[in-house]
């Protein structure tokens, strides 16, 4: 009864407020399909989030539905800000930390902003389109995803809200090994918010403008005198070295920070300590390893149009066996569907080798299938449409497609050691390595669907064909079929050659239990035999689409459950 | 009044206890405090951390002035749980340190920061009530990756408050006594014409039936198998990635910060300083590559070892495991280190016969230590109901920790040997700064600087890695001095022992000029001249 009052209360509210506003979201609005309507937290994709922006967009959806998301700060950065994680899934469904679950993050590399977009949309969108489309339902009561949109938020403090632009962090390191850290930074010297090149006029410089762009600089051709040089980027020798801007903010790279086949700095240049060293690659460790349900990762980058998986170095060249590549193979080859213009290939072989690197740390220290995707390719300006000289495309699309918006024009400066200079560039925000506003969201929505696709083929576990047959002297024999419909297994390769991962268990309450195997052949009673509590039977792993079939012997004719539990596939009954 | 009593009784107490035997955690802490108190010119005392039982990882800093600007030798005891020696060694080396007639102008030049024990966890099991031979710290871990934590611990079958072995009389043995001594089983070898008798495990019983004795117990990470030069993942005592425990974390954190050390001393029972080791330098699918500077160096470091230690030549050693601190020390950390067990026993004619356990009994007999070996027994045992098993074998900690009356004469050899790795050190001197006037008002000022030590500033491997520094060369002018030439700052990556360096300037104007060289490897200089 007090139900039914307050739901007529609160329908009597809502009528009354969309009758007092004038025109309703309806109104206006005529659904476009895949995107959410009216949702409750309104954002856009076509900027880029600020921390502020960040927090607001991930507490807006956690007050908005408190049901789906949830928000914790998982550690501090060593600037003391908060590595904010959404929890998404369906609560009433069952507790999320024990749903097979898939972990995305971003922004690691500091200048590699738009992954943050990318996290931040998957979360609105999976939150915002539940209540209407039955597909995210099922992921959502099945599922859980959890989302960290920046993992070096220090860094992109400094992108979103200062001139210059840092791919590390800012934990102090001694570039130019002097004894005194960071004492050499990059200046914005003419204060326009962006800190880019220098040139000067020099008629022995080695450089012309080019005739078509004059903002573009190249080299003088054979024969024609020069008209500048190139003085590198913005910044002046702030510690009497004679070198400029050598010992920057930070000068290290997070993305060598991790715990599986980690090398010192000389032979992985970035590299810290040692494993975990920093603040934020020590709380997602820590997180991951916390959350064994995880079985699938998303990490995102820029740029290059990529989704590449381990290994990373080739010394690890053979941890990814048949098995392994199998199921990155069925992911990656539907990512290159679903994101046209992106690649699917493999760190160490397609690109170059890297040690200490968290896809590898995640796939082989954890044995959890994971892409990082190179978000952003040059050639999804025009698409193959542009047939000018390659060149010249950026300043191109700059000039017809933003209108000049991507670049400094060059502005004459005093500087204190190179004299009369100019100023100038592309700004950090340019096509080199960003999306232009309007390209965002679409990518945004296709890299979500290749995360959904991840998150929904993380294994499903089920139990079915529970059979009975009564034996002599008030025995029986109970076989049972444990399927995993999806396409990853609960543990790779890798993971049941090391034991990364506890076995999954499989066990039978209720009867005495004489005797427990797992079948190879359950018709012609092939199996082996856990001589060892029977009752809960470790199996190492229940591969993609199969089935493995367990059989107890047991005395007495009570009733029974049966239970599946796996690390990485879930808790089942029957 | 009371403090000094107390104090002193404290004193009194360490020496007696010490007199004994090994001292146990809260010991050294005792020990370590008396130092500080005794010493406060000299001692500056700091806990590192704290272990998951809330012991301190204790680290002394000797020195006088200004420590972080003069060459620094770290030293490490306890890096192997089962070398209670190297705990004593390294408490023992800061005591003589501080006691020694020239302690004042030794520290006041040179900085040692001494961890008494970095384990102290795993060394605290030669103190408890059940004593085993124990490498491992006290976080739990599943170390058998079977999901079930600790299930198989070791057992005291026979009550003895000692872990020994078990030995049984089976067909699927693969042991046979050994010919040197009957008392210790060795693998039998098909080649020998050998097939087996006896099955060997550790005293206990297989608690979950795996067919593993006691490969679950209490705890834990091994310190030594924790660090990230050859790191295995995965394996029993490495734990899941590198430098994952407080312990380890915590001596990495410090020795990182501290950019003097230029030796890293330590105490387990690896070796690689009585026999010359090769430096090289290697990585993942590379060749290995000598550092031939860095190998005249353990040269020279191995013949002041067998010149002050001689009874360590011809003693076995451990093979690597991987993930060992003192390739670390080397490889990754980048500087000169050393490892040694500091004593091992050796047959009366000091030729090793191949068999650790059989040197062992030989040593024991022929300086009449008794009470080494517990005399093999049966039992009955619930894993072998049909089979002749017997409890027995050489009793903890023997092998590697001699009788603590040795103890004292070890600490003075290392000693004598820790002065002289002191004095091989990097050292910045001042050769000389001289001003030649080109013009009026114009000068040319030039400093020579040499490195005055044996070692060079950093070594080879050093040299590559970004957290070493470079020497730097600051020129201060005073106002109305301008550079014509030259910066005010300028930095050289090395000097190697026995180099020199020469940098100059063209300096217009007049009044003093002073300058300031150095690393903090090798300590600094500072002149100052009046043009």
């Amino acid at each position: 009864m007090k139900n039914i009052i307050k739901y007529t209360l609160s329908l009597l509210l809502s009528t009354s407020i969309s009758v007092l506003a004038a025109q309703s979201y309806s109104d206006l609005y005529f659904k476009a399909a895949g995107s959410p309507m009216n949702p409750k937290v309104q954002a856009s994709w076509n900027h880029f989030h600020t921390i502020a922006g960040i927090e607001k967009l991930c507490k807006d959806l956690a007050a908005a539905y408190p049901g789906l998301v949830k928000l914790e700060s998982i550690g501090k950065s060593v600037g003391g800000r908060d590595i904010w994680t959404m929890t998404i899934s369906d609560f009433s469904k069952g507790d999320p930390n024990r749903k097979p679950a898939m972990w995305v993050e971003a922004n690691i590399h500091g200048n590699e902003i738009q992954g943050t977009e990318m996290a931040l949309y998957i979360a609105w969108y999976l939150a915002e389109s539940f209540n209407d489309t039955p597909f995210i339902q099922e992921l959502l009561a099945q599922k859980t995803i959890y989302v960290t949109p920046t993992i070096n938020p220090d860094a992109r403090a400094i992108f979103t809200e200062e001139a210059g632009a840092l791919r590390s962090g800012i934990r102090p390191l001694d570039n130019d090994r002097d004894g005194i850290t960071d004492e050499d930074d990059a200046e914005d010297l003419n204060g326009d918010g962006f800190i880019t090149q220098m040139r000067r006029k020099n008629p022995n410089g080695r450089y012309i403008a080019d005739p078509n762009y004059p903002n573009r600089l190249i080299l003088a051709p054979e024969g024609v005198p020069g008209e500048y040089d190139l003085l590198g980027n913005e910044g002046i020798d702030n510690d009497g070295d004679g070198r400029v801007n050598e010992d920057g903010i930070g000068g290290y790279d997070p993305n060598r920070d991790w715990g599986f086949g980690w090398q010192p700095n000389f032979i992985q240049n970035g590299a810290m300590k040692y494993p975990f060293s920093l603040p934020e690659t020590r709380a997602v460790a820590d997180f991951i390893t916390a959350h064994p349900n995880i079985a699938g990762a998303q990490s995102f980058h820029n740029r290059g149009g990529m989704m590449l998986r381990s290994p990373g170095a080739e010394s690890d060249r053979n941890k990814v066996d048949r098995n392994d590549i199998a199921v990155y193979d069925a992911l990656g080859k539907k990512g290159e569907e679903l994101i046209p213009g992106y690649r699917y290939l493999v760190v160490y072989s397609d690109m170059y080798t890297t040690y200490g690197g968290s896809i590898d740390w995640v796939s082989f220290g954890r044995g959890i299938f994971n892409f990082a995707n190179e978000l952003w390719n040059q050639e999804l300006m025009y698409r193959g449409a542009y047939k000018g000289d390659p060149a010249v495309m950026e300043y191109e699309f700059n000039k017809s497609l933003l209108f000049g918006d991507a670049f400094a024009e060059w502005e004459e400066f005093e500087h204190p050691q190179y004299g009369k200079i100019e100023i100038g560039g592309f700004k950090k925000n340019s096509t080199n390595r960003l999306h232009p506003g309007f390209l965002l969201e679409s990518d945004a929505h296709r890299n979500a669907a290749f995360v959904i696709y991840h998150a929904y083929n993380t294994p499903q576990l089920s139990i079915s064909n529970v059979k009975e047959k009564t034996l002599e002297g008030g025995y029986k024999e109970i076989t049972a079929d444990i399927t995993n419909e999806r396409i990853m297994p609960t543990h790779s390769s890798f993971d049941i050659q090391n034991k990364i991962e506890r076995p999954d268990w499989i066990s039978i309450s209720g009867p005495k239990v004489i005797a427990g195997m797992v079948m190879q052949n359950a018709d012609m009673k092939q199996g082996t035999e856990q001589k060892v509590n029977p009752e809960k039977l470790a199996v190492a792993n229940i591969p993609g689409n199969s089935t493995v079939t367990v059989r107890w012997i047991v005395k007495g004719n009570e009733k029974y459950t049966i239970t599946v539990d796996s690390a990485k596939g879930g808790l089942v009954k029957k | 009044m009371k403090k000094l009593l107390s104090s002193t009784l404290a004193i009194c107490l360490a020496l007696t206890l010490s007199a004994q035997d090994y001292s146990n955690f809260s010991q050294i802490v005792q020990r370590t405090r008396s130092l500080a108190d005794k010493y406060p010119d000299k001692v500056h005392l700091k806990s590192l951390a704290k272990t998951t039982t809330g012991k301190d990882i204790w680290v002394l800093e000797l020195g006088m002035g200004q420590t972080r600007k003069h060459p620094a030798i770290a030293i490490l005891g306890g890096v192997d749980g089962r070398h209670l020696l190297g705990v004593e060694m390294a408490m023992g080396l800061a005591e003589s340190l501080l006691s020694q007639p020239d302690a004042d102008s030794i520290l006041s030049i040179n900085t040692y920061y001494i961890f008494p024990n970095v384990q102290p966890d795993a060394t605290e099991q030669y103190f408890a009530p059940l004593r085993y031979e124990r490498t491992l710290n006290a976080r739990p871990t599943d170390n058998d990756r079977d999901g079930y934590t600790g299930e198989d611990p070791y057992e005291d079958l026979n009550n003895d408050n000692i872990i020994t072995k078990i030995r049984v009389e089976s067909p699927k043995g693969t042991y046979i006594e050994s010919p040197e001594d009957p008392r210790i089983l060795i693998p039998a070898n098909l080649a020998k014409g050998e097939t087996g008798k006896y099955l060997i495990y550790s005293e206990g019983t297989d608690n979950d039936k795996d067919g593993l004795f006691n490969e679950d117990g209490e705890g834990g990470i091994n310190f030594n198998r924790n660090f990230t030069y050859l790191y295995k993942n995965f394996t029993p005592e490495s734990g899941d990635y590198a430098v994952s425990e407080i312990e380890s974390r915590a001596v990495a954190d410090f020795l990182y910060d501290a950019f003097n050390v230029h030796t890293v001393l330590s105490f387990s029972l690896n070796n690689n300083v009585s026999v010359p080791t090769k430096a090289y330098m290697t990585g993942p699918l590379r060749p290995e590559q000598e550092n031939p500077n860095d190998s005249r160096i353990n040269t020279y470091v191995s013949s002041l070892y067998n010149r002050y230690v001689p009874d360590m030549a011809g003693t076995e050693t451990l093979p690597n495991e991987g993930g060992e601190f003192y390739t670390w020390g080397y490889q990754h950390y980048g500087r000169n280190s050393y490892a040694t067990p500091a004593w091992l026993p050796l047959p009366p004619d000091k030729k090793s016969s191949g068999n650790f356990e059989s040197d062992f009994l030989k040593w024991a007999e022929a300086n009449d230590i008794t009470d080494v070996f517990v005399p093999w027994t049966t039992i009955n045992h619930p894993d072998f109901p049909n089979n002749k098993t017997e409890i027995g074998g050489i009793k903890p900690f023997v092998k590697y920790n001699p009788p603590y009356n040795m103890v004292p004469e070890l600490i003075k050899e290392h000693s004598a040997f820790l002065n002289a790795l002191t004095a091989a050190a990097p050292r910045i001197t001042l050769v000389e700064l001289k001003k030649e006037p080109l013009d009026k008002g114009i000068t040319r000022l030039t400093l020579i600087i040499k490195n005055n030590g044996i070692m060079p500033t950093i070594n080879q491997i050093g040299e590559r890695s970004y957290f070493l520094k470079h020497i730097t060369v600051q020129l201060t002018p005073s106002s109305g001095q301008t550079l014509l030439q030259g910066n005010p700052k300028t930095t050289k990556p090395v000097l190697n022992g026995g180099e020199t360096a020469e940098f100059s300037w063209l300096v217009q104007g007049s009044g003093k000029i002073s300058v300031e060289a150095g690393c903090p490897t090798a300590g600094y200089i500072s002149s100052e001249i009046t043009l």
